[in-house]
């Protein structure tokens, strides 16, 4: 998963438990940028009594890096409470909930929220209004509209949501983990199976978004309006946290009690370094760090153990692979992509290089106009609007990763390594040259044309919508 | 009405007179990981009752022999220097 429960701790905390991050030039507003981050993975549709909600005691944080340091120069920070109507019923709701203040909702949810940079905190509003989970056709008829409702105007042409949404995000989970056994490709594993279609192991299931749309003079430095790409300024680096109190206490009859300073307990820039890249004894510690001390991890980027797993998980499929893996070959185009950005004249006409501090960031060169036909495959499938250019809600940021690992984009650094031919074929769920974001429904996917881009979420009435029935023993 | 969030409470007795849209300097606890405060004697200058409101007082000793005493209450932490102290919290332990 691209970092749903990807670290021992974070994944026993799911409130807190950094999803997923996008951050792309508005395709309907293009002065604007879209931030969005997820969080509590793998909700399944039909929660009740106690349906999904962000947590009242975790701080979350979109930082904005501008100035190369991989520090944050900017932070919008959404914290979270909860009010209930009747403590003396068990239900979320009593009737139908057709507004955000109807009386039938019983536990409400509201957040603040505010932008901090040069040392200076500005609450942008409070006590804004999420929407309720989608709980089914009778308790949240007309869920768009309730969701639109939960669209809030900020000061400074800025709009926010926060609250449930469709995954978005698409992975055979179940393959990667069964020992690399990708489907439709098994009879290549070192373990042969028939050939099967991939299956995309979020379809059904939601998420929690908080979602910023802010304009690209809110993000660069002293307000460029991003509009030369080989500008330094014109590219940001983006990544997400969560934070909890030092400490926590189980105390009389109500809820855990936090206490002292907020301490990181999550984060999240380029999607999947966590899950895949950062081996098993760091990766808690991976996620209590910033970005400007990633270099302590830069040898799991140079040499990344999927790299040294492929051939031999797949025999004689990825030869030149095997070579550059066994010579020790230092990645310097992972690095690239996923450490410092890509420095001018590596991709022809394009650049998104924030420095030579290496810095797990998600980094968006904002000068780049938005793609009419965009490619799932972005960046590598000709498409500089797409991922690793930052990341927009359907690109196919798996297979992009997957094919980089497997040597890809090794030729951008030495002219003289020839990819292997399936590094240029292998691919997860879907074969991403048959698909656009539109067909992607195909797979359980469906996104929105605007703000907040991501689905509306899967009714908890209506999904799974397969009927299991039993005829006793 | 229950309001389920005490912070938030705290945060709003202490910070309620920062009206939306003006800019006030960053709370500690927006920033983060915030540094602890390292004191050997206490602060008279900030009244007792007022440190009261900030809720409930954790005490936290790693390492008795080192006398370094964490205190933690509301969104803050300060590190109290004192062996004797903290050797009487231990005895108070026993």
């Amino acid at each position: 998963m691209s970092s749903h429960r990807e670290a021992p701790e974070i994944s026993k905390d799911p409130v807190a438990d950094n999803t997923d991050l996008y951050a792309f030039v508005s395709p309907d507003q293009p002065d604007t940028v879209t931030l969005i981050a997820n969080f509590i993975p793998l909700e399944d549709p039909a929660a009740g009594p106690n349906f999904y909600e962000f947590g009242n005691d975790v701080v979350y944080q979109i930082n904005i890096a501008n100035s190369g340091q991989g520090t944050a120069d900017i932070t919008y920070s959404f914290e979270f409470y909860t009010e209930i109507r009747d403590p003396e019923t068990f239900l979320y709701n009593t009737g139908t909930i057709s507004s955000l203040d109807s009386a039938n909702w019983n536990r409400r949810q509201f957040y603040s929220v505010t932008r901090i940079s040069g040392g200076r905190a500005e609450v942008l509003a409070r006590d804004l209004p999420c929407p309720p989970c989608n709980v089914g056709p009778l308790s949240t008829p007309g869920y768009a509209n309730l969701a639109q409702a939960a669209v809030h105007t900020l000061p400074g042409n800025r709009t926010v949501f926060a609250g449930q949404r469709a995954e978005g995000f698409y992975v055979d989970l179940g393959a990667i983990f069964d020992l690399g056994d990708l489907r439709p490709f098994q009879t290549l594993h070192i373990g042969p199976r028939p050939a099967a279609p991939g299956v995309n192991a979020t379809a059904g299931k939601n998420v929690h978004s908080i979602a910023l749309r802010v304009p690209k003079t809110d993000l660069t430095r002293g307000g460029y309006a991003a509009t030369d790409g080989s500008d330094p300024r014109s590219v940001i680096g983006v990544w997400a946290v969560a934070q909890r109190h030092k400490a926590s206490l189980l105390h009389g009859d109500g809820p855990s009690f936090g206490v002292g300073p907020f301490k990181q307990v999550s984060r999240l820039g380029m999607p999947l370094i966590n899950e895949v890249i950062i081996p098993m004894g760091r990766k808690d510690r991976w996620n209590l760090d910033s970005p400007d001390h990633d270099q302590q991890f830069a040898a799991y980027y140079e040499h990344p153990g999927l790299a040294g797993l492929l051939p031999v998980l797949y025999p004689d499929v990825f030869p030149n692979l095997a070579a550059l893996d066994k010579a020790g070959t230092s990645r310097a185009d992972l690095v690239a992509i996923l450490l410092t950005g890509i420095p001018t004249g590596v991709v022809s006409g394009f650049q998104n290089y924030t420095g030579t501090v290496q810095a797990d960031m998600l980094r968006l060169n904002m000068a780049v106009a938005p793609t009419a036909s965009p490619s799932l495959m972005g960046l590598l499938g000709g498409d500089a609007a797409g991922f690793p250019n930052g990341r927009r809600v359907f690109d196919d940021v798996t297979t992009i990763e997957l094919r980089a690992i497997a040597g890809a984009t090794y030729a951008l650094v030495d002219k003289s390594y020839k990819p292997d031919a399936a590094a240029g074929l292998i691919y997860d769920v879907i074969d991403p040259t048959k698909y656009s974001p539109a067909t992607l429904s195909g797979i359980g996917v469906t996104y929105l044309d605007s703000f907040p881009y991501l689905g509306t979420p899967y009714d908890g009435f209506d999904t799974p919508s397969t009927t299991t029935t039993s005829t006793g023993i | 009405m229950n309001k389920v969030t005490r912070r938030v409470f705290l945060r709003r007795a202490s910070l309620g007179v920062a009206a939306v849209g003006v800019a006030t300097t960053v709370p500690g606890f927006l920033r983060g990981s915030v540094k602890p405060t390292t004191k050997t004697s206490p602060n008279s200058a900030r009244p007792l009752a007022t440190v009261a409101q900030e809720g409930p007082l954790v005490a936290h000793i790693q390492d008795v022999s080192s006398g370094q005493i964490t205190l933690m209450i509301g969104s803050r932490e300060v590190t109290y220097q004192n062996r004797e102290m903290a050797n009487q919290l231990l005895l108070a332990a026993q």
